[in-house]
């Protein structure tokens, strides 16, 4: 009895430290996945309202429309961000999805802020301003999204990379995570003032 | 074995002190909250932009409001001055501060940064369907005029008042409940770490008293005994106290009870960088 007393304690202590960081992995894994999928949403987000600030802007753009026409044909059928399911991908293959999405999203918009700035009549325009209001929300929750996403990241791999849990993490299936890096071009807000409307 | 033991004894409990000492000033200083200062107050105003009447009105207000309304909105003004990217500021002022329910999100933050002229509604996410990027633009901009003439009060009400009606109107329903750190929760990790660690202090008081109740009697002592016996467990359980005692201030943080109707206990509600900006 008193010479299983001690082994008992340590397979007790065992299973504890194994329970424990099973729940801290699976915790912080989907901290990780849930940030991802608002990422996700937000992008896709700003996709869809993209479309329609082309076609109010179409009219008063000269040198950038046919810029504008292929964006809208490249595009056309592809399959939106948030209905990818983040488990079927992996991290990187997901991340430059979204990253490709958001440079596009990104050059467009830069398009777009070349007509207005060129126009009056559309920076007056009730149903531009609208469009551009949301927009610049859409880019603030994408911000708040990514910066989130890094963070969870961040605490995920901080649970499987530092003792104890880096002893059992791998064995459990849970292992470093890359981080998402937007590059400034795709980060770049909308730059519409209106101040004076 | 023994004898070593109690010779090194006092020695350990020299170089242990200071090392424990310097280990709960390290777990207290990290339980200090990094980036933005959550908010404590209905309204916060540092720079005493408006009169304690005008403050005490808006109070008033928006206690009304999270009273009388349906949704129960969280409404809170914030009155910094200068900040770098008001965006930025809000989000994680209304992040820091768990403006709204946990899980309802119910809350609302405006903020005037006027040294810089701009202002930005940040809209929670329980709220985003009822209150849009463009209807808190629309807010924005209406109180443009009073901005620009500096009255605050009256811009601040204003917008207070068209928040009120947009959200009377709503269908969204919450169940005012308390807060989070008013009724205490347990994760599940947290019982399994308590629980495994109540199970070892339990097995360790017995196996100490049997090893000490052993000596006494003049009985040999097991390894593990010898080691129980000379545990310096004075040194260990005052840096527990201090650990436990550093982990309780930080967690008692924005609690006030003095009856102030201007102050504000988080709920947990967060934000998603919802809501929108404008400059006057």
């Amino acid at each position: 009895m008193k010479k299983l007393l001690i082994p008992a304690i340590l397979v007790i202590g065992l299973i504890i430290l194994m329970g424990s960081n099973y729940n801290r992995f699976m915790g912080a894994d989907q901290r990780v996945q849930e940030q991802m999928g608002q990422l996700q949403n937000e992008v896709q987000r700003q996709s869809d309202l993209i479309p329609n600030l082309v076609n109010t802007v179409k009219g008063y753009a000269t040198h950038e429309h046919d810029t504008l026409t292929d964006y809208a044909a490249a595009r056309s059928g592809e399959t939106p961000l948030n209905r990818i399911d983040p488990r079927s991908v992996s991290d990187e293959a997901l991340q430059k999805k979204i990253l490709d999405a958001q440079t596009r999203n990104a050059q467009e918009i830069k398009a777009i802020t070349a007509v207005a700035e060129q126009s009056p009549q559309l920076q007056a325009n009730q149903n531009f301003s609208s469009l551009m209001v949301q927009l610049e929300g859409t880019q603030n929750r994408i911000t708040v999204a990514r910066q989130r996403l890094q963070q969870a990241i961040l605490s995920y791999n901080q649970t499987v990379m530092h003792f104890p849990g880096n002893l059992l993490a791998g064995v459990m299936g849970y292992h470093q995570r890359v981080y998402y890096e937007a590059s400034p071009a795709a980060q770049t807000p909308p730059v519409v003032d209106f101040s004076k409307h | 074995m023994q004898t070593v033991l109690i010779m090194i004894r006092p020695l350990l409990t020299r170089i242990l002190h200071p090392a424990f000492c310097a280990l709960g000033l390290l777990c207290f200083s990290l339980t200090g909250t990094a980036g933005a200062a959550p908010l404590t107050q209905l309204v916060t105003d540092p720079h005493n932009a408006l009169s304690d009447a005008e403050r005490d009105q808006l109070v008033e207000k928006l206690t009304t409001l999270r009273e009388t309304l349906p949704s129960h909105p969280h409404i809170l003004i914030d009155l910094p001055g200068h900040v770098d990217d008001i965006d930025q500021h809000a989000n994680e002022t209304f992040h820091a501060s768990g403006i709204g329910q946990k899980g309802q999100d119910n809350g609302l933050l405006i903020v005037l940064d006027i040294p810089d002229t701009q202002s930005r509604i940040e809209v929670g996410y329980g709220f985003e369907g009822d209150l849009t990027d463009l209807q808190t633009h629309t807010i924005l901009v209406a109180a443009r005029p009073d901005l620009k003439a500096g009255h605050y009060a009256a811009a601040l009400n204003g917008m207070v008042d068209a928040i009120g009606e947009t959200l009377r109107k709503s269908d969204t329903t919450v169940q005012e409940t308390a807060a989070p750190d008013e009724a205490v929760s347990f994760s599940s990790t947290d019982m399994l770490l308590g629980g495994g660690g109540l199970l070892l202090f339990l097995a360790g008081t017995v196996l100490t008293i049997r090893a000490q109740r052993r000596q006494s009697r003049g009985e040999p002592l097991s390894g593990l005994d010898r080691f129980l016996v000379n545990v310096p467990w004075d040194v260990l359980l005052n840096l527990l106290i201090n650990i436990l005692s550093a982990a309780a201030r930080s967690n008692s943080r924005g609690g006030n009870n003095s009856g102030n109707r201007n102050n504000y206990r988080s709920g947990g509600g967060d934000s998603g960088g919802g809501g929108s900006k404008d400059k006057w």
